[in-house]
């Protein structure tokens, strides 16, 4: 028996097949526009997210590569300089707030974290749906603020430009991210309590697979940064409507208050973003090289490290900002530290690698490119963390490529990684393997060609987010915008045979790549609700009972119930 | 080792109401959190732009505007409803004092109208004081700003106040336990609005001076 449950009769279909019973599935459940857009299925709603994630990232990346077009060449290349910084601030804004932060929790933490934890739905079947109606709103007032003017503030809305700035969509926008926020609010909430509450008997907190762990630490940060960003752009749109002059400094005001209270979100979010891709590497690289998580306990602690680390280290970004030197020095130090719980990561995914039986499908390659630019974007970080260096490269294009070597090369490249591990249990269809793999290599390759030659760009002093350069600069900008295009080709390809996969792709096992946590113990897709019994709780890493099963043409795990034997035990 | 220990034959803790009311309870508690830290960067922004005023010596120390003396009557209102809040929640425990539920709740809301009243006049007085006028300074604005939030959360703790108050007279809340979440929610939301008060009336009290 591969899946949990015997096979049940299909709920609608059912009466007139009296054929082989099917197996209901989470998909065809019900049908109908209303059954998805109010439903209260976790998986349903996690696949809502996203679709709107994925089309959100096409819009963001849009943006990207006519910005990357534009700096082909210095001077003029294809649009004026006010769309240019237009069009900048929208794939910061569109990339951040409406990708990046939801991306990993919202869509495939929506989808495995309950059945990874054994429950049928997560804590607050409701407020889940309402978290992702608020996520369409503020999706819809960002694409408003596009139509009243649009936004040229960066996605920092660093003040008192963005109060003062004449484009119409300043305040749409603050009020869609506002929105956002509550959404992500919400989603941490109910995993925290779901993690808290819905844990079956037998799954411990040590039982849960790490890829949980990060979620929870995740939200911990969602539920208390968020609010402060929350307010800090209210306060904005206030300052902005009336003029106020709370971050003006012409009028008493402190524009670094402003970037206090910013930071004090945006560093953290930094780790929103970062932790639930950490999360799904470790179940990557365990399940795809069949090998037992090494060093469980520490991956998880370090998760919840880096997010109580996540709150003391604002103070890097402002490091050039005039804050007091002691408060620098502290900041940097504090900084520093958080290379520490990182590495953990690292070094015990390194040994989890360790003579394991690894596959290299897409999956496992972007698990490995993973720890590639993710140690790169680390260690760049430090150098942005030292005082003296961070004075010199501070708001050039070295930031640029570090962070998104960090949010991109990382945080979505974790995404996508996960996307490709879980696509199977999603939606019950295998992709081309080698079409991932040629994917995965046209992004990694385009990835590294675009951002590491924004390193040198950086520390020959080309500052960022502008729209014309000296000529010096011309041939990186060249090369970088080549590989925006080749990194563009490779998310065309993956787009394309995922959607291809959806209509003729081979229909997937309940256990296509050896996973050992509860979500491959049920079939492809799920049921609709999840487990008909509360399943029993192994050691989610023990894959010494896994096995291929040719019948399936998928893996089977060999449960103690399975023995007539033991079956009273 | 047993490793695996089968609860096949269990409740799905979803499915178990006991569950469901501690979750929800946590989830309020959670919800409050976040909501504190909204109020703490308001108070966080308010201490720092105020010690900035002060030593661009545009806060003059010496002639503070002061504070309406019906902001003390609110800060009672608020106090008042909090206990009257804490006597609905007690009754509940208590099945044969049960029908005393919609009479506390009833209680409360009048003082929390109170509080309402109390709070208009003092803003109408605040509006109507030269040195607190809405666009002659920015520590004026901050009172607002600071007041205006805690407002903002009484009203929208209205509509589940109301509702609550009127299933309590309705005598929804006399059965057992678990039918009880929405009240306790709603308590929970009160007594957070009135410790938020009370914070944000000891920064103003000696905030202004």
């Amino acid at each position: 028996m591969t899946t949990i449950d015997t096979p049940r009769p299909d709920a609608i279909a059912g009466e007139n097949s009296a054929g082989a019973p099917r197996v209901d599935n989470y998909l065809t459940w019900t049908k109908g526009f209303l059954s998805w857009a109010l439903t209260l299925d976790h998986k349903r709603i996690g696949a809502m997210y996203l679709l709107g994630i994925l089309f959100s990232f096409l819009v963001g990346g849009v943006f990207a590569l006519i910005v990357r077009t534009e700096l082909i060449a210095p001077g003029q290349t294809i649009i004026e300089p006010e769309t240019y910084n237009i069009f900048f601030t929208l794939h910061g804004a569109v990339m951040v707030f409406l990708v990046i932060v939801p991306s990993i929790p919202a869509s495939l933490g929506n989808f495995v974290l309950p059945i990874m934890l054994g429950a049928k739905d997560v804590a607050f079947p409701r407020l889940n749906l309402f978290s992702f109606h608020l996520w369409i709103i503020g999706a819809i007032f960002t694409v408003l603020a596009l139509l009243l003017g649009g936004f040229d503030t960066g996605w920092t809305f660093y003040t008192p430009y963005s109060t003062k700035t004449e484009l119409g969509g300043v305040i749409p926008v603050i009020f869609g991210v506002f929105i956002l926020g509550f959404s992500s609010i919400f989603t941490g909430l109910n995993f925290i309590v779901t993690v808290h509450k819905m844990r079956p008997k037998g799954m411990t907190w040590f039982r849960m697979p790490l890829f949980l762990w990060a979620l929870y630490a995740t939200a911990l940060i969602q539920i208390l940064a968020t609010p402060v960003l929350a307010i800090t752009l209210m306060l904005v749109g206030i300052e902005r409507a009336f003029q106020i002059g709370i971050f003006d400094p012409a009028m008493g005001g402190d524009p670094v208050l402003f970037q206090h209270f910013f930071w004090f979100y945006s560093h953290p979010a930094v780790y929103i973003m970062i932790l639930p891709a950490m999360g799904i590497i470790s179940e990557l690289i365990t399940v795809h090289s069949h090998r037992h998580i090494f060093g469980y306990r520490f991956i998880a602690y370090s998760s919840v490290a880096i997010a109580i680390f996540s709150f003391l280290v604002w103070g890097h970004h402002m490091f050039t900002s005039g804050q007091s030197a002691l408060l620098n020095t502290i900041f940097s130090a504090i900084t520093f530290s958080v290379a520490v719980p990182s590495a953990i990561k690292v070094f015990n995914w390194m040994a989890t690698l360790y003579k394991g039986s690894i596959a290299l499908n897409t999956s496992m390659l972007y698990a490995l490119g993973f720890i590639f630019l993710f140690t790169i974007g680390g260690l760049t970080g430090i150098y942005l963390g030292t005082l003296n260096v961070d004075v010199h490269l501070h708001d050039t294009y070295f930031v640029v490529a570090h962070f998104h070597y960090v949010m991109m090369g990382s945080a979505l490249i974790g995404f996508i990684g996960g996307l490709h591990h879980w696509w199977p249990k999603m939606f019950g269809k295998m992709y081309d393997e080698n079409l991932g793999r040629i994917a995965f290599v046209l992004v990694f390759v385009g990835f590294n060609v675009t951002f590491f030659t924004q390193f040198m760009l950086g520390s020959h002093g080309m500052p960022r987010r502008y729209y014309d350069y000296q000529p010096e600069f011309t041939t990186y900008h060249l090369i970088s915008t080549i590989g925006s295009y080749i990194m563009a080709a490779g998310f065309f390809l993956t787009a394309m045979y995922l959607v291809h996969s959806l209509f003729y792709g081979r229909k997937a096992p309940a256990n296509p790549w050896g996973g050992r946590s509860l979500e491959w113990q049920c079939t492809s897709p799920p049921p609709h609700d999840n487990f008909k019994t509360t399943p029993e709780v192994g050691d989610c890493y023990d894959f010494s009972v896994v096995r291929w099963n040719e019948e399936e043409g998928g893996y089977v795990v060999q449960r103690p119930d399975e023995d007539p034997e033991s079956e009273n035990v | 080792m047993n490793d695996a220990i089968n609860t096949s034959h269990g409740v799905s803790p979803i499915e178990d109401a006991d569950t469901r009311h501690a979750a929800g309870i946590m989830a309020m508690w959670i919800f409050l959190i976040s909501l504190a830290m909204v109020f703490l960067t308001t108070v966080i922004a308010y201490l720092v732009i105020r010690s900035q005023l002060i030593s661009s010596g545009e806060w003059k120390l010496e002639d503070p505007p002061g504070l309406p003396r019906l902001l003390y009557i609110s800060t009672f209102f608020l106090l008042a409803a909090s206990l009257a809040f804490r006597a609905a929640s007690v009754s509940l425990n208590h099945v044969s004092r049960s029908r005393k539920t919609g009479r506390w709740m009833l209680f409360a809301c009048l003082l929390v109208l109170g509080f309402l009243i109390s709070q208009t006049f003092a803003w109408i007085d605040l509006a109507t004081n030269e040195k607190l006028a809405f666009d002659s300074s920015l520590y004026a604005w901050l009172f607002y700003v600071l007041t205006g939030l805690h407002v903002a959360h009484v009203l929208a703790g209205l509509p589940p106040l109301i509702i609550t108050t009127r299933n309590a007279l309705a005598g929804r809340y006399e059965a057992t336990a678990k039918d009880v979440s929405g009240l306790t929610y709603c308590v929970m939301y009160w007594h957070f609005l009135d410790g938020v008060w009370v914070v944000l009336f000891l920064v103003l009290l000696f905030g202004m001076r």
